[in-house]
């Protein structure tokens, strides 16, 4: 009984980087391996590398997670790349087993018993949780803390303008990140982070008064909505509540709407504050004709998720948080990908700028948004290159954005290109070129 | 927008200094559609930023050109490369392929077969391709062919990449360009020879020019470069500028000049050497024959000028006899059949001193004549001479020779011998390295060795690396050659 095994597409998709791929593919010779054998849910195999001993390599299907003896610091690292591509392409190589390799067996074991304590401990803490009373004591005090820390960044910002910006410049960082730790203090660290990276932006952007004001004019909006919260739609009070950071609970979570569809991976773009690397998966309903935001996040040093490659249609129900569109969702544990290059509905700049237009206007607080355009070609003249599309249209390209694989993909042809819109500038994230219905990563 | 730059002009300078500007206010209140809420002016400015910032963003107009987009790439016909073939190449251009000596022959090598084999490069690789071969001078030429249009296309919309822009695709060379002639006029030394060596071997007589034109303002340095660059696409178009660097104030120039005259047997110095040998020989006799050449008097200036010199004969020798070998070695060959009517054979086996034969070595090699090469090797096993024989009788004499080469000169012979090398010649090179007893054998470069050796060898030198041991260093290179030869062998059989 065989087990189905994945694509080599899927596999590709888990490495990190290029780099990887390419480093994986020089071990997939069988003689550097040995001790190979799988089961259901688990893959093995023993790597020579230029060590003395061989490294123990496993990976665990379900999730995907792996495990490997060698130093390297990639996640997943190549040992574990190469030995997935072996499992896919040379599966006589790798028997069915019934006798799981004692060092696989053991680390399956240890996911096990980690998995069973926090699913112990989530049952303990939601038998606390459940307890109505004491969860509207807790939600109030807190609320009470956040109305004391947003009444003081008020003064601050009060303070800030009444005083004049041009004089913020001459502040030191500890100016910012004072009122920064406040506002952690007082349960917001989404806003605490945003007000300690604007003291970075004063003295790097030439435009730096106007983007203070506007980004002042946000968090004062911000203030005003959450006085007046009770009398607010649920979706202005979910972006509000992201806006801030104040993040929901697991109980909480299970309640929130689902949407089944195809889902598209039309983009993945990844950020860094210097703290949390954070990963945000745009994914677009065949069905519904929908967009929602997969979120990940991962702490210096830990590694995010591997999204699905771009293109591939998911099918899955995904948990939306509440808020404007388009939501933030979650991965439900069963999504299943039944297919590789799937390409969302495109349309002209106009009608995109249109969609912004309407979910800028329902949610002052966004700062990332899909687009997909159609017919698109990259131009450049002296201000920089631009995306612009059949009607003549054209959409400033992020100056720090690479404009030569989507040229080289496209020939300059006219192609759908995906695209993030980001404080008014695009990056774009997958061209559908050399084939009509592949979306590639750019 | 003016109330926004308004609003934060008043921010800017602070309510406490300048308050909100009633026009301001009334424009604001317009602009919300409602009066400004009843606060400290503070409050009211970040309120109204708040708002005026949602507008401004969602209401943002994308410009419109009328101007058309530039043009497309034109279509490339050619099939696409082999994937495995392209993962290949990934490899080398991202530096996974470890090779003593750098992998860049091996991308090199690639990219020739590809254009050859009429594939394209998968357009994912373009943009990585032109930024190595941008830093790597020698990808230049296999990467214009291979790319096509595509990618003259592409670099055509980035200034670094302007080599590519401008190349000529059919005749699959790299054409200097504006770039060019602006490095020669203003680069620094290393970059304008680097220039002018790659120019000669494209366009010698373009690059002749280019020389000509700065030549009275070049150093001595610089002079000496350029002329011993010139045994690049050396041709009789360059023997007026030689003959005048004769008269050079440099040594080295003159020097050079003067050993590139001799390779060009039309020349007025070849002719003025080929009078003063003449008198001095004498053959004859019906039964037997003979050959005589008697040593030659102090060379007078003109013969200095032409580039006799008393320094740098063998050891033991005379003067007289090193002035003699070096008259040989820069008389056209075709005097000796000409003036005495002897074949190349006799005149080898007739010829008894060392001098006349050294001369003869030195001339066979200079003037590239591979019936007085063989002729000559048949009695002097010098490796110089292989070089000049065609590929097929070098191989074989290569294979000759290895016998009775030192160790030391091991690395001269096969340096000489132009590959591909046949797979008896290539076993015994192989057996030949192994014995050596000393590693400087080793020290060779490697990308000669890959290119020259039979791919059939493989297996043989992998067994060669197991049976190194613990030579570190040796086995290294000895991995690195099996590993190259190796994907020089996936090349050719994935890109015909």
């Amino acid at each position: 009984m065989e087990a189905k095994r994945w694509t080599t597409q899927q596999v590709i998709a888990l490495a990190p980087d290029a780099k990887s791929v390419s480093a994986a593919r020089g071990l997939t010779s069988l003689r550097t391996w040995s001790d190979l054998g799988c089961t259901d849910s688990l893959v093995w195999g023993k790597c020579q590398g230029s060590g003395k001993t061989p490294y123990q390599v496993t990976v665990d299907l379900t999730e995907p997670a792996f495990k490997c003896t060698c130093p390297s610091r990639k996640f997943p690292c190549k040992h574990g790349v190469a030995l997935l591509l072996i499992w896919v392409e040379h599966g006589d190589a790798v028997g069915d087993a019934s006798v799981v390799a004692d060092f696989a067996g053991e680390w399956a074991e240890q996911r096990g018993q980690s998995a069973a304590k926090r699913a112990a401990k989530a049952t303990r803490g939601s038998v606390d949780i459940s307890d109505p009373e004491a969860q509207a004591r807790r939600q109030a005090a807190r609320e009470i803390t956040m109305t004391a820390g947003l009444d003081e960044l008020e003064r601050w910002l009060g303070d800030l303008v009444r005083q004049g910006l041009a004089g913020v410049r001459r502040q030191p960082y500890a100016f910012w990140d004072a009122m920064s730790a406040r506002l952690v203090d007082a349960q917001m660290p989404g806003l605490a982070e945003r007000v300690r990276a604007a003291g970075g932006t004063v003295v790097v952007r030439d435009d730096w008064a106007d983007h203070l004001l506007a980004e002042c004019g946000r968090w004062h909006l911000a203030i005003h909505a959450w006085r007046r919260r009770q009398a607010l739609d649920g979706d202005v009070v979910g972006d509000l509540r992201a806006f801030l950071g104040w993040s929901r609970r697991a109980d909480e979570a299970a309640a929130f709407a689902t949407r089944r569809d195809h889902w598209v991976v039309a983009g993945v773009r990844q950020g860094d504050d210097g703290r949390i690397r954070s990963q945000r998966t745009w994914v677009w309903g065949q069905q519904s004709g929908r967009w929602a935001l997969v979120l990940d996040f991962a702490a210096a040093g830990a590694a995010l998720r591997v999204p699905h490659p771009v293109g591939s249609l998911v099918d899955d129900e995904l948990t939306l948080h509440p808020g404007g569109h388009p939501p933030r969702a979650a991965l439900s544990g069963e999504h299943v990908v039944v297919a590789a290059g799937a390409v969302p509905a495109a349309t002209t700049i106009a009608g995109a700028v249109d969609q912004l237009a309407t979910w800028l206007a329902a949610n002052p607080w966004r700062d990332q948004l899909p687009l997909v355009i159609a017919d698109a070609v990259l131009v450049d003249d002296d201000l920089g290159w631009w995306l612009q599309d059949a009607p003549g249209h054209r959409l400033p390209v992020a100056p720090g954005a690479d404009p030569w694989l989507l040229l080289a993909l496209s020939g300059g042809a006219p192609a759908t290109v995906a695209a993030e819109w980001e404080a008014g500038f695009v990056h774009p994230m997958a061209v559908a070129a050399t084939t009509p219905n592949q979306l590639v990563a750019l | 927008m003016t109330a926004w730059s308004d609003l934060v002009a008043t921010a800017l300078v602070g309510t406490e200094r300048h308050p909100l500007p009633p026009a301001l206010a009334a424009d604001l209140a317009t602009a919300l559609g409602a009066d400004l809420p009843a606060a400290p002016p503070e409050l009211s400015v970040l309120t109204a930023a708040g708002v005026l910032t949602a507008y401004r963003r969602a209401g943002w107009i994308p410009p419109r050109h009328d101007d058309p987009a530039p043009d497309p790439a034109p279509s490339d016909d050619r099939p696409l490369a082999p994937a495995a073939a392209s993962q290949l190449l990934e490899l080398l251009l991202n530096g996974e392929v470890i090779v003593p000596g750098g992998a860049g022959f091996l991308a090199a090598e690639w990219l020739d077969r590809c254009a050859s084999a009429e594939r394209r490069l998968p357009e994912r690789l373009l943009p990585h391709l032109l930024a190595a071969a941008t830093g790597d001078r020698s990808l230049r030429a296999g990467t214009v062919a291979a790319g096509g249009p595509r990618l003259h296309w592409l670099a055509s919309r980035n200034p670094d990449w302007a080599w590519a822009a401008t190349a000529d695709v059919d005749a699959g060379e790299v054409l200097p360009t504006g770039d060019d002639a602006t490095v020669w006029a203003t680069g620094e030394s290393d970059a304008r020879m680097g220039l002018f060596a790659a120019l000669r071997a494209t366009r010698p007589d373009d690059a002749r020019v280019l020389a000509e034109e700065t030549w009275s303002g070049e150093i001595a340095r610089d002079r000496a470069a350029i002329v011993a660059a010139l045994s690049t696409g050396l041709g009789p178009g360059d023997e007026p500028f030689l003959e005048a660097a004769l008269d050079d104030r440099a040594k080295a120039v003159r020097g050079t000049a003067a050993e590139l005259l001799a390779a060009l047997p039309s020349s007025r110095m070849a002719a003025r050497m080929a009078d003063r040998l003449r008198p001095l020989v004498t053959a004859g006799g019906r039964l037997r024959k003979y050959l005589e050449v008697a040593l030659p008097e102090e060379p007078d200036p003109a013969a200095r000028r032409d580039g006799i010199v008393d320094a740098g004969g063998p050891p033991r020798t005379g003067p007289r006899a090193w002035w003699l070998t070096q008259m040989v070695a820069a008389t056209p060959l075709a005097i000796w059949e000409d003036h005495l009517g002897l074949d190349p054979a006799t005149v080898v086996r007739l010829a008894n001193s060392r001098e006349v034969r050294h001369g003869l070595v030195l001339a066979a090699r200079r003037q590239g004549s591979p019936r007085w090469a063989a002729a000559l090797l048949a009695h002097h096993p010098t490796p110089s001479l292989l070089a000049v024989l065609p590929p097929a009788e070098a191989d074989v004499a290569l294979g000759r020779l290895l016998g009775t080469t030192t160790d030391a000169q091991v690395g001269a012979l096969l340096d000489a011998t132009p590959g591909p090398w046949s797979v008896a010649t290539s076993r015994a090179v192989l057996t030949r390295l192994r014995v050596a007893k000393t590693t400087g054998a080793l020290q060779y470069a490697l990308a000669v060795l890959a290119t020259r050796l039979h791919p059939a060898v493989t297996g043989d030198i992998e067994r060669w690396a197991t049976d190194l041991g613990d030579d570190d260093h040796a086995r290294r290179f000895v991995r690195g050659l099996a590993r190259a030869l190796s994907i020089r062998q996936t090349i050719a059989r994935e890109l015909t």
